[in-house]
């Protein structure tokens, strides 16, 4: 087992430097140029998510990744937010759906975490937070 | 992000990670752009990009409407197999063309 967590302020910037460290962290697993990839988006968009929808775009807020591994390279990763919650996880969670068509998004985060991951989980309470987690099985390489 | 305007075509390169704040950063430019010249046809080039999400997704889906409303087309070029499999997720080929750099050199013999 090994884990890793970063706390970080909700700054459009850090969205770049929460993907690439978590990536990081995943190198000892050898991660296939595919599954490097997925998790990159998975990252993107569930810290993505916090910055716009969670926090509302105010930057004081933080955002919290963990990710752990184990021997079987079984990867689990959470992204949380104390931001504004979700009213309506159903809803949230079907293709296309976005409260903010006006900023251009296109709906697609929760899709494409559930797409790229084995198992997707989201828990919300309206006015406390947000958190996502989400478990990947990487491939095994001898 | 580079553009060219030549004959009926505006034609936008992007390169490097599009995430939230690559596309921030030059959605304005780009809006400015397609506004000015209302070419026929407007293409997204994604040969040089290594990683895009669902703010790639709004964006494209978004410029896609903005060439519709003054009757032009929008397609993409140069997707690679790893971008391609995120764009599937959202039906965005049911409604764009997409054109390969490979495919168009066959074309020409």
């Amino acid at each position: 087992m090994n884990r890793m967590k970063l706390v970080f302020d909700a700054k459009l910037e850090n969205e770049a430097f929460a993907r690439a460290s978590g990536i990081a962290f995943l190198m000892p697993l050898n991660p296939t140029v595919d599954e490097v990839m997925e998790i990159k988006t998975i990252l993107a968009e569930a810290i993505v998510n916090c910055m716009i929808h969670g926090y509302q775009g105010r930057e004081d807020g933080q955002i919290s990744v963990q990710m752990e591994y184990d021997e079987t390279h079984r990867v689990q990763i959470t992204v949380s937010d104390q931001g504004t919650g979700i009213e309506d996880i159903e809803l949230a969670r079907q293709p296309l759906y976005t409260t903010r068509a006006d900023l251009e998004r296109s709906g697609m985060g929760m899709t494409i975490m559930e797409s790229f991951s084995d198992q997707f989980e989201v828990q919300s309470q309206p006015g406390q937070g947000t958190t996502v987690r989400m478990i990947k099985q990487l491939q095994f390489h001898e | 992000m580079k553009w060219i305007h030549q004959k009926d075509s505006l034609i936008f390169s992007f390169e490097g990670d599009l995430d939230n704040l690559a596309i921030l950063n030059f959605k304005n430019d780009v809006i400015r752009e397609i506004d000015k010249w209302k070419a026929p046809c407007v293409k997204l080039d994604f040969r040089e990009v290594t990683f895009i999400d669902s703010t790639g997704i709004g964006f494209i889906l978004a410029r896609y409407n903005q060439v519709q409303e003054y009757g032009g087309e929008l397609s993409l070029r140069n997707i690679s197999p790893s971008i391609r499999r995120l764009f599937a997720l959202s039906g965005i080929f049911q409604i764009m063309k997409v054109e390969n750099e490979k495919e168009r050199k066959e074309v020409q013999g």
